[in-house]
């Protein structure tokens, strides 16, 4: 445990999440999004349980126009899971901590 | 770390009760799971304005799963009977008590409402089998290895996906294939799923069908692009203009509508009065 999730910006999406190695998972939020607000714990828990593997970070979609834009984000929430800076794959909706965990996996293990 | 519910003081019970009945007078209630925004808050964050889950070990000398439990189960209850739960859920709880092993508890039960809603097709009765035994050794204090709730989850989306007619289902089960102790969201998100899947049922015995659904969505295209693309001062949304230019598809809609809601509300219910027993039985460990 003890990693905490990242916030990131449109000023700093390119260093935080593109030219970052490895894999990192990328939720586009709002503070009005209900859905958005319970997934976010289970977020919290993966960061710690990938700690070292993945890293999680979140975006304020709202204030942050561009990165959503950019990455064709059409919903909130949204989960960009990127590895060496490419998409490697996406879900959308309040989905289960399962759910994640099993997109993250799936990478990790490729 | 053993944990004394509300160290063992009714005051500190009553004092939380208080301050969430002042923020709702205040309408400060917010959707979610645990959130707190400085300011509004989900149910259980009210009741400590943090949605910190040290400080509500700290405060309420409760497990951190209660208020991922608590939100889960809220959530679709209009405020004055989500305030209802929230207190009938603390006085529930033994001064004194340690609540932690009611996680895995109450995911138990859950687990077997589950079979007796629904014949489970092979896969996911076998996987729920699973589920159960890890559950049960876990309340008699062995916790499963990480890779063993691993191998759980991976069987548990496999088995989900072989059997898509129950999907609901299958969501309920690999919400279970966390250990609550160090995932506390793990039963919030098991209520989540499983009030779901009780809906969904509920639904199927309803009147909407699958020509609804496509007419509905067909007549709503039809009004964004007849009306609200050609006309920048068109104000009205889809659901406005459906009612005005298909009155009775937007009247079954509606009822449909609310007919979801009430589902969404009676399986709340429903899973509510389990929570309130597994935390019951939570009696067995009061420290008094």
């Amino acid at each position: 445990m003890g990693q905490d999730v990242q916030i990131t910006s449109d000023a700093t999406f390119e260093a935080d999440i593109i030219g970052r190695p490895g894999l990192v998972l990328v939720d586009f939020w709002a503070p009005w999004c209900a859905p958005c607000r319970t997934i976010a714990p289970i977020l919290e828990e993966l960061a710690g349980d990938y700690a070292g593997e993945v890293a999680i970070a979140k975006i304020n979609a709202d204030e942050n126009p561009g990165s959503g834009e950019a990455h064709m984000v059409r919903g909130l929430p949204t989960l960009i899971l990127f590895s060496d800076g490419l998409e490697v794959d996406r879900i959308s909706g309040a989905v289960g901590k399962t759910r994640i965990a099993s997109l993250i996996d799936r990478h990790l293990e490729a | 770390m053993k944990l004394s519910a509300f160290h063992g003081d009714p005051a500190v019970r009553h004092d939380a009760l208080d301050r969430l009945g002042s923020h709702m007078e205040r309408k400060a209630r917010i959707a979610g799971a645990f959130q707190w925004d400085g300011d509004k808050g989900t149910i259980a964050a009210c009741l400590i304005d943090s949605d910190d889950k040290r400080e509500w070990e700290t405060r309420l000398g409760l497990a951190p799963w209660l208020a991922f439990a608590l939100d889960a189960v809220t959530t679709n209850f209009a405020t004055p009977r989500a305030v209802d739960a929230a207190s009938a859920l603390l006085k529930k709880i033994p001064l004194g008590a340690d609540t932690q092993a009611g996680a895995s508890r109450s995911i138990l039960l859950l687990l077997e409402d589950l079979t007796t809603a629904e014949p489970l097709e092979r896969p996911l009765a076998n996987v729920l089998a699973s589920a159960r035994e890890i559950h049960t050794r876990l309340i008699g204090g062995d916790d499963a290895e990480p890779s063993q709730w691993r191998r759980l989850r991976r069987l548990a989306v496999d088995a989900s996906e072989v059997v898509p007619a129950q999907d609901g289902a299958g969501r309920v089960i690999e919400a279970a294939a966390w250990s609550p102790l160090g995932s506390p969201t793990a039963v919030g998100e098991v209520l989540r799923h499983a009030i779901h899947a009780a809906a969904a049922r509920m639904h199927q015995g309803s009147d909407w069908t699958a020509a609804d659904e496509d007419r509905v969505k067909q007549l709503l295209t039809e009004m964004h692009e007849t009306y609200i693309l050609p006309d920048p001062n068109e104000r009205r949304d889809v659901f406005e203009l459906l009612a005005v230019h298909h009155p009775t598809v937007e009247a079954r809609l509606r009822a449909h509508v609310q007919q979801g809601n009430q589902f969404s509300i009676d399986a709340a219910e429903h899973m509510l009065a389990l929570l309130l027993k597994a935390i019951g039985n939570d009696a067995l460990d009061a420290a008094a």
